[in-house]
């Protein structure tokens, strides 16, 4: 039994349609990212990725060429590994009131659900858009896409009712492998001020659901789990300082979060336009530091978060964006505890060399070991694997151990994110082959006891 | 050898060489492959919102007044903007707020009283301006004044937006380099979108801009932008003005909004501009191959480039060549089909045109003639086109030859 200490259970209502779109945008443009080195002949740079980005909602250079090879090839050979329809399929059924059957309707596939047949029908209805004489004709079929899945989504809510954070943890119970953690951090999102400066036709900036609902469901059910025993889950709340005031953010969370309070951590998610060093979050990191209240960021070049043709957030989850927070709480001489960091998922294993930020993640890790109350931990959530990355990984893992942050490195899946990668927990623990001498689950639960020492 | 073989092996072979067929065709494109584009400078907001989410009896917006003015600069457009927000204060007492603007907002005032926009310390520039502001109560008036709320670049280079069908159609992969038609898009919206007051009843937006430059609402047929009766008050070239030193004939478009309910969606327009700067755009090649109503040889090849007029028009040099009636060179323009038929059905319905020509006898002799043509074009592929081409030449009498009729069909592809 061990610690799964990155899991997300909200659903389609608590996330507004404008995410669901980049989250399968940015599917699409890091598959093809994959085959653009090989073109170019040198690494992908930022340019690369910013002409690659504005190219993308054009259908420019290369992408018409791209979907039209890829769709042929895969209705040759079954699929080359842009997208795999079936899995996309389950993480949307899965967070959804959808049915298979809508889904496949809607991605233009039949039961067999290809690959080749779900890139064809995208490259059809965007030249159709094209031909149109739309703006942004890939953009624009996209939109159309996560329009029709959402309007499936609220058929199904019409006669189901939404889905609350009760029924997505049974799910995920369900999932083969997930039988073998005794503690479970659930990290909630904030999606109420995200997206509010994006605009995308037909698509909406609000959740369904907004935060406060999914706080309280969250809160219900982790009191029902915890009551019950089988399970120690630790909910962490998700903290976004637009919207508040000055103090009623801090406020509250120094009423609500705490080894006997409702909520056991923190989550930030610098992407989605918030920066660490947001003066409204300085007396809560102090709190955090003197109640050593446990804190996970997002940290990757991928994931949730604002990603309009205008603008890219992704950046803000560079792990040095936190360095003056973490150097400030180290100089802090009142401080009384320790401040614990997860910079999560690791490393972008997806990005090319000069978009991964393993090495950062490492340095901050070795810079801030907690012996002056700041301590930097990091969890391999969303690692997911393939030929290309698993040398990074490999070499990730070996400088971690050689460099003797292993017992700082924590065990997270992030569930639903990776479905159409992975299909169950099992899938995802198994692809990371802890059999390769390098380490077992187990082996991360001294991270977790380290990690939330003070609120567990 | 048999078939089932040759087209196994064939299968083989494209399996094992996929990547390499992918990388050969990605490489074959990196010629095309644009500069970077520039970044389109946007303010994301126009008023000005408080800094938490206000509840309905606290401060609520009961008018909100957005102008754009727009001047261009060639293919570049910069606009102005000023939002005036009439606000009530339902509480009994002053209240104070602190409010968040755009970062380059230059000016906010309450009652013309101005106040102190602070911008934060903040490297990546995400967070808004903020003031702090009293609201006495009853009604106040903010407003907020960004000198420069677009800075947009519609350059071939920079910009987003296409509008010419027939060569989207005609020549999908070249007629975007260069020199293609382009556009930008921007997005007004309401400061209801943010939540943060405690409502919105009713927003006006006025946009201004040089009538040498279109706009459309996203999400419609670039020709063909429905100008909504019910939600465009008014839409006419109506005025001239001098501005910033430049005399320019604007164009005012004005929308009007109205909270329904409680659920009412807040105003916001994502709107595409374009110049009309551009007159000829780049088209491609053709290659074709067809018939030809004729007694000595019939068969016929023909080749040639072609660009286009604005969206109605082609420009067209054609090569035709076959062994016994020799080669023919025909200059010909054409009228494009304008798009009165939806054009979302054009991968059933082909863009067609229709025009006149000069076949010009090259050899044995020179002389010419006059040509009509139809063509009709299907989007078969998306970096290619097929279609077919009917061609009628009349050829007057010759010292040596009677007057004479020559009638082709040709199947043609446009790259």
């Amino acid at each position: 039994m061990y610690t799964n200490a990155h899991i997300h259970l909200f659903s389609t209502d608590h996330t507004p349609s404008i995410q669901l779109y980049h989250l399968m945008r940015g599917t699409l443009h890091g598959a093809a990212r994959r085959l653009l080195p090989t073109v170019l002949g040198h690494p992908m740079t930022v340019a690369d990725l910013k002409n690659l980005d504005r190219s993308m909602d054009r259908f420019e250079w290369p992408w018409p060429i791209l979907f039209q090879v890829a769709s042929g090839a895969s209705s040759t050979i079954g699929g080359i590994g842009m997208i795999d329809p079936r899995r996309l399929i389950n993480m949307f059924t899965t967070i959804s009131r959808m049915t298979r059957e809508d889904a496949r309707g809607i991605l233009g596939v039949d039961m067999s659900e290809k690959e080749g047949d779900f890139l064809k029908n995208l490259t059809d209805k965007t030249n159709i858009n094209r031909q149109a004489g739309k703006l942004f004709p890939f953009r624009d079929t996209l939109c159309d896409i996560i329009s029709e899945l959402f309007k499936a989504h609220q058929n199904g809510v019409k006669q189901k009712g939404v889905i609350g954070q009760e029924e997505l943890w049974n799910v995920f119970l369900q999932s083969q492998g997930a039988d073998q953690y005794n503690r479970v951090i659930v990290l909630s999102v904030n999606f109420d001020e995200a997206f509010l400066d994006d605009d995308l036709p037909g698509l909406s900036s609000t959740p369904g659901l907004d935060f406060a609902a999914q706080m309280d469901d969250l809160e219900k059910l982790a009191k029902k789990v915890n009551d019950q025993g089988a399970i120690k889950m630790l909910p962490f709340l998700c903290i976004d300082p637009r919207g508040h005031s000055d103090s009623s953010l801090e406020t509250f969370v120094l009423e609500h979060v705490g080894k006997t309070k409702p909520w056991k951590g923190l989550k930030v998610y610098p992407p989605m336009g918030v920066l660490p060093t947001d003066d409204r979050f300085r007396k809560i990191f102090d709190f955090c530091q003197d109640n050593g209240i446990p804190v996970t960021s997002h940290c990757s070049i991928g994931g949730a978060g604002v990603r309009g043709s205008d603008r890219n957030f992704a950046d803000l989850a560079h792990p040095l964006k936190w360095m003056d927070v973490l150097v400030r709480l180290e100089q802090r001489n009142e401080r009384t505890g320790t401040f614990r960091l997860c910079l999560a998922h690791f490393d972008s294993l997806e990005a090319s060399d000069e978009l991964s930020w393993g090495n950062d993640i490492m340095n901050l890790m070795t810079r801030f070991d907690g012996s002056k109350g700041v301590e930097v931990f990091s969890d391999i959530s969303f690692n997911v694997i393939d030929e290309k990355s698993r040398e990074k990984y490999n070499d990730n893992v070996k400088k971690a151990k050689d460099l003797g942050l292993a017992p700082r490195v924590l065990f997270g899946s992030d569930w639903w994110n990776y479905l159409y990668e992975c299909e169950t927990e099992k899938e995802f623990i198994d692809q990371l082959d802890f059999d390769q001498g390098f380490w077992e689950t187990k082996d991360f639960e001294p991270a977790a006891d380290s990690f939330l020492q003070d609120v567990v | 050898m048999t078939l089932s073989y040759c087209a196994k092996r064939f299968v083989s072979r494209f399996t094992r060489n996929i990547s390499k067929l992918l990388a050969f065709t990605l490489t074959i494109m990196t010629i095309c492959k644009p500069d970077i584009w520039a970044e389109q400078d946007q303010a994301t907001r126009l008023g000005v919102v408080p800094q938490e989410r206000l509840s309905g009896d606290t401060l609520i917006i009961t008018d909100e007044r957005i102008e754009v003015d727009c001047i261009a600069h060639g293919t570049q457009l910069d606009c102005e903007s000023k939002s005036r927000l009439t606000v009530e204060n339902k509480r009994s007492s002053p209240s104070k707020f602190v409010l968040e603007a755009d970062r380059r907002a230059s000016s906010l005032k309450i009652d013309d009283t101005s106040l102190t926009l602070m911008i934060p310390k903040d490297s990546e520039k995400i967070q808004p301006a903020f003031a702090e502001a009293e609201f006495r109560p009853g009604v106040s008036e903010l407003f907020v004044h960004i000198p420069r709320a677009f800075h947009l670049d519609a350059s071939p280079k920079s910009g987003d937006m296409f509008f010419t069908p027939i060569l989207n159609i005609r020549h999908p992969l070249l007629h975007e380099y260069p020199g293609k038609p382009t556009g930008v898009e921007i997005s007004i919206k309401s400061v209801g979108k943010y939540h943060r007051w405690g409502r919105v009843d009713r927003t006006h937006v006025q946009l201004t801009l040089p009538s040498n430059w279109r706009w459309m609402l996203t999400g419609e047929n670039i020709l063909e932008p429905s100008y909504n009766k019910d939600t465009i008050k008014h839409a006419s070239n109506e005025h001239s003005e001098i501005k910033n030193h430049l005399s320019k004939t604007e164009e005012k478009i004005e929308w009007d909004w109205s909270r329904t309910s409680d659920d009412s969606t807040p105003f916001t327009k994502k709107i595409g501009l374009a110049p009309h700067a551009h007159t000829f755009f780049n088209g491609g090649p053709f290659l074709g191959v067809g018939i030809a109503h004729s007694n000595n040889w019939p068969v016929r090849v023909r080749a040639g480039y072609e660009i286009g007029i604005e969206s109605w028009g082609l420009l067209n040099v054609a090569g035709e060549y076959s062994p016994k009636n020799n080669f023919i060179i025909i200059p010909s323009f054409d009228i494009a089909e304008i798009p009165y038929i939806p054009r979302v059905l054009h991968s059933l319905i082909p863009a067609t045109s229709c025009g006149v020509g000069i076949p010009l006898y090259v050899k044995p002799h020179r002389f010419f003639g006059i040509r009509g043509q139809a063509s009709a074009h299907w989007p078969v592929v998306n970096f290619m086109s097929t279609g077919i081409v009917f061609t009628l030449d009349y050829f007057p009498s010759q010292h040596w030859t009677a007057p004479f009729l020559l009638g082709t069909a040709m199947f043609q592809v446009g790259l």
